[in-house]
């Protein structure tokens, strides 16, 4: 049973950290918490759903449509909401998310109308048990799409000189200016990848729930992970959505799925007494 | 009296210049006759207009409180629809199973709602502002989840209609309860005014710029933050139980993160840190989804947009803005000493 609900639990989990791990890479390049991500999730499932669906793309072509899609989304969101912003009070900037937010999620409504919609699952879900654990096609497709996205990521932070830009941003923005970084450019790459985490994570969750303009409330469920993980901490905010995902399974199963969310709630603030910055995340050091 | 308290964003334009620190002086006449018009709003409007204006001095209460907390402590908060849910739930669920009239049962309202603001402010204590800004979006998450679920009590999403209140055996009209919020709105005005200008106010305003520096001052960070919660919290509770009698049936709908969200957006709209600041950003945010009523399925994205302007164009808020206008514009004015205050 417990086996079971682990690897029942990884598919979702996947979709949290995709999420979390888009929060915590624009919380760390620019100290801002970037409410649309979860409308970010829901732009790349409704462009996938168009051109899967509609336009009859094959589903590689339509995931990599929609991803950039999503990206080019998210570098407009930056422009607008985020750089006019850079010295107003936190907020500002805050708020600013969240409106752009309602933007996206209404414009969306208002050109696609309330519709309910399914998407077709690219891979088979219909069950298959290996030693009395059960799981399906469907399921490994999004654990093994996330793990390649996770690596594509990865190779970028790690390897590139776009992922040492980031880096350096996040270290300390005025030093990387002073070396030559272009600090602008950092924050539209870094948006522009949170937001293709996001929709890769919004395409993988499409075939499991029903589509609706109003999905990226599952988005919140990323600020979560991101939260329990650890915000500076982007292995954190990963670790952090699979652990929200298994938490939320567990509790269901064995305690009450009604008061499921309630539970994790008061779970995440006994995390957060014992550490105030989440499992994995580091105390940033103020100077008086 | 004054309208405007001394209490810019740290990094505000104003504060380079001495002289605009002054805040802009309203005299007790023109206060007086902005209260009775309020007051005559129920006798000279019809029952829609009145009921929106309802919900504006509904609101300006909880934004003033979220003020106390968010503009003059800096603590950050993203569940106050949980306090106001509280309030309201206490006060409706007193007066229908018990035999309380509505006075005492929104008096119990007020102080659940702030015994809820110290239990969330004390792990508030240790966390930096992104997660207080977690641990206030959980708790009205899970208060709503709560109002949701416990159907037996609460009614889930059905909602609840609220009896109507008596008052010495007669039934309080619509008329009545609007002048007792107005009552109750100027009432939270002059408290959160006279906060913003004692001890208190200047023991937050020093926690918001510098905890530490506030810290090695002598001020007692823990107990002034829980005290800036429960305030705030308790402003929450008042306008949640003027806002069951208001409308006459409370459901959990009305109180989810996105109303939340929309109290924030008040007070930044206008202006954190200022008296006046939430009260003109909860007039605009009242009645500008009233206005976009024509526009049907484009409400929400007009809405979003607009906020979205208000935001990028004025970050710091309207009334700041507006200050350091007329401080520009008519220098004498603004440097003139205030005439007594309240």
């Amino acid at each position: 049973m417990l086996g079971q609900l682990v690897v029942s639990s990884l598919a979702l989990g996947s979709i949290y950290a995709l999420t979390a791990l888009g929060f915590a890479i624009i919380y760390r390049a620019s100290d801002v918490v970037n409410f649309a991500q979860g409308e970010m999730m829901m732009l790349g499932a409704m462009a996938a759903l168009l051109l899967y669906r509609d336009l009859h793309l094959s589903y590689p072509v339509a995931f990599g449509c929609a991803v950039l899609i999503s990206m080019a989304v998210a570098i407009v969101v930056e422009r607008v909401a985020f750089r006019p912003l850079l010295h107003a009070p936190h907020f500002t900037v805050l708020l600013s998310t969240v409106a752009i937010a309602q933007v996206i999620r209404s414009g969306v409504r208002a050109f696609y109308g309330q519709e309910l919609s399914s998407f077709p699952p690219a891979w088979s879900d219909a069950p298959i048990e290996v030693y009395g654990v059960r799981f399906t096609l469907l399921g490994v497709g999004i654990i093994a799409t996330t793990a390649l996205t996770l690596i594509i990521f990865l190779v970028l932070f790690a390897r590139t000189n776009m992922g040492w830009a980031m880096r350096a941003t996040a270290q300390n923005m005025r030093g990387a200016a002073i070396v030559g970084v272009s600090v602008p450019r950092v924050y539209s790459q870094t948006w522009a990848i949170a937001g293709g985490l996001a929709a890769v994570g919004g395409i993988l969750l499409a075939p499991l729930i029903i589509i609706t303009p109003d999905m990226g409330v599952i988005g919140n469920k990323g600020f979560i992970a991101a939260i329990l993980g650890g915000f500076n901490s982007l292995g954190g905010a990963v670790m952090g959505g699979f652990i929200l995902a298994l938490m939320e399974n567990l509790i269901g199963v064995y305690i009450s799925s009604a008061f499921k969310d309630v539970i994790i709630f008061g779970c995440l603030i006994v995390v957060l007494l014992a550490r105030p910055t989440g499992l994995w995340g580091t105390q940033k050091l103020k100077r008086v | 009296m004054i309208l405007l308290a001394r209490g810019e964003m740290p990094d505000s334009p104003t504060t380079a210049s001495p002289e605009v620190k002054r805040p802009i002086s309203v005299n007790a006449r023109s206060l007086l006759l902005l209260a009775v018009l309020v007051c005559a709003i129920p006798f000279l409007a019809g029952s829609y207009v009145q009921f929106v204006c309802l919900l504006a001095l509904i609101n300006i209460i909880v934004t003033t409180g979220v003020n106390i907390s968010m503009g003059y402590c800096g603590l950050v908060s993203v569940g106050h629809a949980g306090f106001v849910a509280i309030g309201a739930y206490v006060t409706t669920l007193l007066m229908t199973y018990s035999s309380l009239s509505f006075a005492p049962a929104m008096l119990c309202g007020i102080v659940a709602a702030g015994i809820a603001g110290v239990v969330i402010g004390l792990p508030a204590l240790r966390l930096s502002p992104l997660y207080i800004a977690m641990v206030t979006f959980g708790f009205g998450q899970a208060v709503n989840l709560i109002l949701l679920n416990w159907i037996e009590v609460t009614g889930g999403p059905n909602g609840m209609a609220v009896p109507v209140p008596t008052f010495f055996g007669n039934d309080l009209s619509n008329t009545g309860i609007f002048l007792m919020t107005a009552v109750a709105c100027f009432g939270s005005l002059w408290v959160a005014f006279n906060i913003s200008r004692s001890r208190l106010g200047r023991a937050f305003i020093a926690i918001r710029e510098s905890e530490i520096a506030a810290q090695s001052m002598g001020v007692p960070i823990a107990l002034y933050k829980t005290v800036a919660f429960a305030v705030s919290a308790m402003f929450g509770g008042l306008a949640g139980s003027l806002y069951a009698l208001g409308s006459g049936y409370v459901n959990p709908d009305a109180f989810i993160f996105l109303i939340s969200i929309m109290y924030v957006t008040m007070c930044v709209a206008g202006g954190l840190g200022t008296i006046a600041g939430p009260v003109v950003g909860a007039i605009i945010l009242t009645i500008l989804p009233e206005l976009l009523r024509p526009f049907a399925e484009y409400k929400e994205f007009l809405s979003g947009l607009i906020l979205l302007g208000f935001l990028v164009l004025m970050p710091r808020g309207l009334v700041p803005l507006l200050t350091s206008w007329k401080s520009r514009l008519m220098p004498k004015l603004a440097r003139q000493p205030a005439p007594e205050s309240v």
